[in-house]
């Protein structure tokens, strides 16, 4: 950020010139004149609207999608676990003999299969056969069993239907709200609005979530102090000026959905739950370089 | 050697969610850079010719709980590091045989055993013995407990399956209380990053590992949990906290 560079760097200079002139004042003050070009008449004259902005994420529901390398890397570590681990104590988990003692010796046969190949284990099991008869019909029920449950898909209706403002979309993904332009050229960008005089940051934020985001959802705050900042450059879409300053504040989503307060022509028509790749396609590049590293990657 | 077997669901939610809330949470801004600590005392040089060989006197007086945290950075947020499951039973003492039901339980519960999958660091259930004599009670050298450690994914599960199957079943369960404000806060288990709770004896009943085959234990056993986190200096027990609440372990204020 060249702005935020160059304001540090006249700082920085004010306090060797401060420093200087105390000295100066020692020794009689001879560069005093010389000294004062360096200190602004005002140095708050070129002041910036403050604003407060939202970085609102929807955390991951769901594990990450494992590459094929990670699932190859587990069966393997699973394999040389089961051929490993200490042999089962069927003794202190079953009463001898018992019914779910089977069916668990049998399940286990079953695993160690899809471990091991089934031809090494065909002659134990045909041996298992042999001194229980039950084993038989308890593969069959065991089977129907396993057919009743079907877990639920990770890919969800709105995934499907490309529905951009479900927040059941890409549940393995940290989410963000984005809200969009007037029309689909517009750029977008994250929910901001400006400061009051004698108002905290997180009251102000506050302020806006209500006014523009509508009160139907719970969120939480991480902490109140700002994740990031955008030293404006150029302007910011919508109603924003060229020297806004907006400092984010980071929260979740825990319930509740974003209800956009004024669907006006001119203000926020839309809004979209993204990650961080989404975000990337859909901003200007200026905006997404300041605030791609407040954003998670998974 | 074994690694990991599959994925586990809340080592990623620290990963994807924790890590990140915990850097902002415990963000100190510090404007100018630290200043270097007072050396009160000459460092330890085991090259010189004077001190080599010689004893290294440890430091005294409180530094060590006087020792400030660490700036925040990407690269020391707080991360948990390891959990110790320990019991100490009284009737141990008398009779070694009590300790047979904790290792039964705590071997369950962990899942945890003596070079368990080829590792030679995994040292599976130890018993715990007296150190120091203490009049007509213990003696040096004599069991009197039982305390496993936990490491890795395995560690993860045991803190999902925690906080998921037996916090909720607890009885007149409203958090685990918290010290006093008032207390201290210059005290080693305060900077130590450590946050130890205890459990009833019903309250090992209810993880499912026990809970399958709870008939096939003499009793059921109280013991206590350390969650060792990688935090250490002022408030690291506080910020330790603040990683178990985000792992949903309930604090109450005392």
């Amino acid at each position: 950020m060249s702005s935020g560079c160059s304001s540090l760097l006249r700082s920085q200079k004010r306090v060797n010139a401060a420093r200087f002139l105390t000295r100066g004042q020692a020794t009689g003050a001879a560069s005093r004149s010389r000294l004062h070009e360096h200190i602004p008449d005002h140095p708050h004259k070129h002041t910036h609207r403050l604003c407060v902005g939202l970085v609102l994420n929807r955390a991951p529901v769901l594990t990450a999608w494992p590459t094929h390398f990670e699932r190859s890397f587990y069966k393997y570590q699973s394999r040389l676990a089961r051929a490993l681990s200490n042999p089962f104590p069927y003794d202190f988990y079953f009463p001898p003999g018992s019914l779910y003692a089977v069916k668990f010796r049998q399940e286990e046969f079953k695993r160690d299969s899809m471990a091991f190949g089934h031809e090494f284990l065909l002659r134990e099991r045909l041996q298992a056969r042999k001194t229980n008869k039950l084993l038989e019909a308890l593969e069959e029920e065991g089977s129907e069993a396993a057919a009743q449950i079907k877990p639920t898909s990770r890919t969800s209706e709105a995934d499907v239907k490309g529905d951009l403002s479900n927040l059941n979309r890409q549940g393995d993904r940290n989410l963000y709200l984005m809200l969009g332009g007037t029309h689909d050229r517009a750029p977008w960008h994250f929910p901001y609005g400006g400061v009051n005089p004698e108002e905290k940051l997180q009251e102000a934020l506050q302020r806006h979530m209500d006014d523009q985001l509508g009160i139907d959802m719970d969120t939480w705050l991480v902490t109140h102090k700002p994740i990031g900042v955008l030293d404006q450059t150029h302007k910011l879409p919508v109603d924003g000026k060229k020297d806004d300053k907006v400092f984010f504040l980071k929260a979740h989503i825990l319930a509740g959905q974003v209800k956009l307060k004024r669907p006006g022509p001119r203000i926020h028509p839309r809004f979209a739950w993204l990650t961080k790749q989404e975000i990337e396609k859909r901003c200007e590049p200026e905006y997404y370089a300041k605030i791609k590293d407040m954003l998670s990657e998974q | 050697m074994v690694r990991e077997t599959g994925q586990s669901r809340v080592k990623e939610h620290y990963h994807t969610t924790l890590a990140d809330d915990l850097m902002y949470m415990h963000y100190i801004h510090e404007a100018t850079p630290r200043t270097a600590p007072r050396v009160t005392r000459g460092l330890y040089d085991a090259e010189d010719p004077y001190t080599k060989n010689r004893f290294n006197p440890i430091a005294g007086g409180d530094r060590f709980v006087r020792k400030q945290l660490p700036p925040t950075t990407v690269e020391n947020i707080i991360k948990l590091e390891r959990i110790v499951l320990h019991t100490f039973q009284k009737e141990a003492i008398g009779n070694r045989s009590y300790l047979l039901g904790c290792i039964a339980a705590f071997r369950a519960l962990s899942g945890e055993s003596k070079y368990s999958g080829g590792r030679h660091t995994s040292k599976g259930v130890q018993v715990v013995r007296g150190r120091k004599t203490v009049g007509g009670w213990i003696r040096p050298g004599v069991p009197c407990g039982v305390k496993i450690e936990i490491k890795g994914d395995k560690m993860y599960d045991f803190l999902g399956t925690f906080v998921e199957f037996v916090l909720p079943r607890l009885r007149d369960f409203g958090g685990f209380q918290m010290e006093p404000p008032s207390r201290n806060p210059h005290r080693q288990s305060a900077v130590t990053g450590v946050v130890s709770l205890g459990l009833n004896p019903a309250a090992m009943g209810l993880f499912p590992q026990i809970e399958v085959n709870v008939d096939a234990y003499h009793r059921m056993y109280g013991f206590h949990i350390h969650f060792i986190t990688n935090a250490q200096g002022q408030g690291a027990q506080n910020l330790a906290r603040s990683l178990l609440s985000g792992f949903q372990v309930p604090f109450q204020r005392a």
